[in-house]
């Protein structure tokens, strides 16, 4: 995928003007300057992001992040989160499953397909040879 | 993903049809990780583990099913060919081939509309677990799957019954849409869940830190430097995603 230059100036101005960190602000800048940006420079931007962001908080609140490992409210959303993603990801997987169940059809149908071809050629050679077609005709 | 993997982070088996399904299990079992960055990244990992996942086995039902439709179509040219040419032919077997046609049709039109019944069950009547533009887009793809089953089950039927080049034109033609329909779905079902994943995983982050900024006030207050810092970096976190989000749409 590609953004727009005006969405790649804007961004970079904003990184630029930023507090983060001078190697995060540098790596941030690096992946932003490639001409095709793609889902993983972006996962990487985030994740250099949330970096910062988790060593600003260890500064100023030590011992938050061990604090927040037993909050309740951010359990739930993440197991939340996580249950959403299983039920996406089973039913994809019950999709793949029924595509699955349908290419099987449509080879049994090809199949039938093709004795009919075969079954033709006999109508086309019974009929050059003048005899009763069969039953169905 | 390969097995190896999926090891590594916890799971052990694949099902049947060679799809990890231990990714829920592994949700349950594996260590939890501490930092806040971590959790939301193994999440969507997981995530896209499981898209990677079903992306391969439809890759590989695209890849068979494409092989064999060529192939058949190939023999349809062929037969083409001999029909010009006039082919040899068996007639003592006619009558008993035809019989047996017949019969294939029987089969094939009550095959057609069991299989119309099953996706009436299964997809349309099924109550939707995700949003329900999705559901129903869904939904009318595989009814119309189920119709294109029925119209090709008739149209082969047709064909097996009285071979001629007009039955047996329509019937590859139902069956070529019938295959279309079914890639279609599948890629269409795999680019949802893609779209579906990232967004709820996005959402889960949103969520997520805007309950941890929200602790957080309470430590080192609402107006303080520091707090106004960590804001505007989550800020920036977010015009990346909706910039990047927009680019991908």
């Amino acid at each position: 995928m590609t953004i727009s230059e005006q969405q790649r100036a804007d961004l970079t101005n904003q990184v630029n003007a930023s507090e983060l960190a001078p190697a995060a602000k540098e790596r941030i800048l690096a992946l932003l300057a490639a001409p095709d940006v793609s889902e993983e420079s972006l996962a990487e931007i985030r994740s250099v992001i949330q970096a910062d962001i988790d060593a600003d908080i260890a500064l100023v609140a030590p011992g938050f992040d061990a604090e927040m490992a037993n909050d309740p409210e951010e359990k739930a959303i993440l197991a939340d989160g996580e249950a959403q993603m299983k039920a996406v990801a089973d039913d994809l997987d019950d999709s793949m499953k029924f595509v699955a169940e349908q290419s099987e059809k449509i080879e049994q149908a090809a199949a039938q397909l093709s004795a009919a071809l075969d079954k033709s050629n006999l109508d086309d050679v019974k009929s050059r040879l003048g005899m009763t077609p069969g039953a169905g005709q | 993903m390969p097995i190896e993997n999926w090891r590594k982070m916890g799971a052990d088996s694949t099902d049947t049809e060679g799809v990890p399904v231990v990714a829920a299990e592994q949700m349950e079992t594996a260590p939890q990780p501490q930092s806040f960055a971590e959790k939301i990244a193994a999440a969507r990992a997981i995530g896209q583990s499981r898209l990677d996942s079903a992306g391969a086995t439809g890759a590989s039902l695209f890849k068979k099913a494409s092989t064999g439709f060529s192939n058949f179509l190939n023999k349809a040219k062929t037969w083409g060919k001999n029909v010009a040419a006039g082919a040899a032919a068996f007639p003592e077997i006619f009558a008993a081939s035809t019989e047996m046609l017949g019969e294939k049709l029987d089969d094939a039109q009550e095959r057609a509309w069991q299989f119309k019944e099953n996706v009436q069950e299964k997809y349309i009547n099924a109550p939707a677990r995700s949003t329900a533009e999705w559901a129903a887009r869904k939904g009318e793809q595989v009814k119309n799957l189920g119709a294109q089953g029925v119209e090709m089950a008739s149209a082969v039927g047709r064909a097996a019954v009285d071979g001629s080049v007009d039955a047996i034109g329509n019937g590859m033609a139902a069956i070529g849409e019938s295959y279309r329909g079914v890639k279609r779905f599948g890629s269409e079902s795999m680019q949802f869940a893609r779209m579906q994943m990232a967004s709820i995983a996005d959402d889960m982050d949103r969520r997520a830190a805007a309950n941890r900024l929200r602790k957080l006030e309470a430590r080192i207050g609402k107006d303080s430097a520091e707090h106004k810092r960590i804001s505007e970096k989550l800020n920036l976190k977010r015009q990346f995603e909706f910039s990047f989000a927009g680019a991908a749409a």
